[in-house]
């Protein structure tokens, strides 16, 4: 269950981190402007919840089998989202 | 010459990545397999039933008495008692220098010896493919596994210069544009699992540091082999003893474990060792596995006739080798609990689909000029390799897996053969491409790894009592996971296949 809710943080996560790209952002709200601002935002609430999950699972996990589990999550979450993007703004 | 840095690490990375780069696919797959190596051990031999966990103090009483009836007083005796997961079945061995080593292997809940099961390779092969390939002798092989690691490593760190945006670019992917389709994917893999590649390729070279640099040893100790393994066994906390000729009776196995209790974890016992058993001398060694990531296993040495405490080491007291034990420790992944297995199986599989998206990038780039020289040998051998292993391998190692389940089961030389039929089909599918157009060769072999891939748990079910059905009313979950793997990856190569007639429909 808490790998679980770690991988939707992960793929929140990078799905922010994408949205706060100029190129990403256009993709997929291709109706709003792309402001510096909101980019920076985007980028920072990546990153927050990037780091929630880290802490989430090493504190649960321990260092070790917390940081494994958290980058092969993190592959898996990347992965979800690089290849999402081209199918969710398909017209 | 190149003329710019990053134009001489684009040709490092082109060609130390390519030159190898089949050999590297399936040193990446067999090692991907082998996360899994005790779980098909157990598959690959359906007439054995693990049972339910048992104590091990039972356990090493069950070893016990066999061994005091059939090797009283061997040099050594080793106890595996069945555990969590690497030891499968319940393991009794003695060792006497110049002799032939005796074990049997029991059924840890009724004490009774197991019967000979079918003679098999199983997961051990495979896992050991990737570091001693196959065929070749075990000292070389291990060498060129090594040269091969340090490629492949050079192929991470110039990959990494030469990707230019790796944070701008870290999203991208746009599909049905061929090359930049295929270089999309490859950097896609290769950047979201690049902490995996960067420390498997890394905690790789570290497992070669004494073969590769053997002046470590020789600086300090000379040439004197036996000297330098002396001098491991004394850093890894051996404590020397000899025999002294008079026979003393010991104190029961059972005594030991119990005294370990308070300290060890007893559900995950890796061994006990006693040395010269029944001698006045004798001591006993009772060892956990790691469940640490520093691959340290805790143990407790007694003296094997009042069972007094010798020494006891719960955690590495070498800082450098707790560095390099970690490393190695995270390469093998044993302290992984289910989960994290699973992880580092699709992370292995990323690793291997980054090398296979770059050598179809290598074809695709130059597609103009193979389509102006089709018979260039070159381009045939680099397509034909490939084809035969990108997609062929898979399919060589379903055929061992079905091989496992078909060969006859008193054949002789089994296990080799199973190998035998792994490596044949792995040929065949390297010799196909050569007859048929790129395309068709892409499609059939795609559709006949399907159908090896599926027949597995078909097969399974026919030749066994352990089909999908059977194991899931038993909840015997390393019987399903191994058919459902199957049946999964049968349905990504059937959509594959399925993809790639579509298009050569359309004439894409």
């Amino acid at each position: 269950m808490l790998l679980l809710m770690i991988l939707a943080i992960l793929i929140i996560a990078c799905a922010l981190l994408s949205l706060s790209m100029q190129r990403h952002f256009k993709q997929l709200l291709p109706k709003r402007t792309y402001q510096p601002n909101i980019g920076r935002a985007l980028k920072c609430l990546g990153y927050l919840a990037l780091f929630l999950a880290a802490y989430l699972i090493t504190d649960n996990k321990g260092m070790g089998a917390g940081l494994s589990l958290f980058f092969g999550l993190f592959s898996l979450a990347a992965l979800v989202v690089a290849i999402s993007i081209p199918y969710l703004t398909k017209k | 010459m190149q003329s710019s840095f990053r134009q001489s690490m684009t040709w490092l990375h082109t060609w130390a990545g390519l030159v190898f780069c089949w050999v590297l696919y399936f040193i990446f797959i067999t090692g991907t397999v082998g996360y899994f190596d005790t779980e098909i051990d157990q598959w690959m031999q359906p007439e054995l039933h693990r049972g339910k966990p048992v104590e091990a103090v039972k356990q090493v009483a069950i070893a016990e008495a066999w061994l005091t009836k059939h090797a009283p007083h061997a040099d050594e005796w080793f106890i595996f008692p069945r555990n969590k997961r690497e030891t499968l079945y319940l393991n009794a061995r003695a060792f006497t220098k110049g002799k032939e080593s005796i074990e049997q292997s029991f059924n840890a809940e009724t004490g009774e010896p197991l019967a000979k099961a079918r003679e098999t390779g199983g997961g051990e092969t495979l896992y050991r493919m990737h570091y001693v390939l196959h065929y070749i002798p075990g000292k070389i092989a291990y060498r060129l596994v090594g040269v091969m690691t340090f490629l492949m490593f050079l192929g991470l760190i110039t990959g990494i210069i030469i990707h230019k945006k790796i944070f701008a670019d870290f999203f991208t992917f746009r599909p049905r544009k061929f090359k930049r389709t295929w270089l999309d994917l490859h950097n896609l893999l290769s950047v979201t699992s690049l902490p995996f590649q960067l420390m498997i390729t890394y905690s790789g070279l570290i497992f070669m540091l004494t073969t590769w640099m053997p002046m470590i040893g020789i600086a300090s100790y000379g040439f004197d082999e036996a000297k330098i393994r002396a001098v491991f066994a004394e850093m890894q906390g051996d404590i020397h003893v000899t025999r002294s000729g008079t026979i003393t009776k010991m104190l029961p196995m059972s005594h030991f474990v119990n005294a370990a209790a308070p300290v060890l974890d007893l559900n995950d016992v890796r061994h006990v060792k006693v040395k010269y058993p029944n001698d006045a001398n004798a001591i006993v060694r009772v060892t956990i596995n790691n469940q640490t990531i520093d691959r340290f296993r805790a143990n407790m040495v007694f003296n094997a006739q009042d069972g007094s405490l010798i020494q006891q080491q719960l955690s590495d007291p070498i800082p450098p080798s707790v560095v390099s034990n970690t490393f190695l420790g995270l390469h093998e992944g044993l302290f992984a609990g289910i989960y994290l297995r699973w992880l580092y199986f699709i992370s292995g599989l990323l690793g291997a689909g980054m090398i296979a998206t770059g050598a179809i990038f290598w074809v695709a780039k130059r597609q103009d000029k193979i389509d102006a020289s089709p018979n260039h040998f070159g381009y045939k051998l680099v397509n034909a390799l490939n084809i035969g292993t990108i997609i062929g391998l898979p399919a060589a190692v379903g055929a061992y897996f079905l091989a496992n389940r078909l060969l006859p089961i008193g054949m002789h030389a089994r296990a080799e053969w199973e190998v035998h039929c792994m490596f044949i089909v792995w040929l065949l599918a390297i010799i196909h491409p050569g007859l048929r157009s790129s395309k068709q060769a892409w499609f059939e072999q795609t559709c006949i790894a399907a159908i090896i891939l599926a027949a597995i748990p078909i097969v399974n079910a026919i030749t066994t009592d352990r089909g999908l059905f059977n194991s899931l009313q038993q909840q015997d979950w390393v019987f399903v996971s191994v058919d459902l793997t199957a049946i999964i990856f049968a349905i990504i190569c059937a959509g594959a296949a399925w993809v790639m007639h579509k298009r050569q429909g359309q004439g894409a």
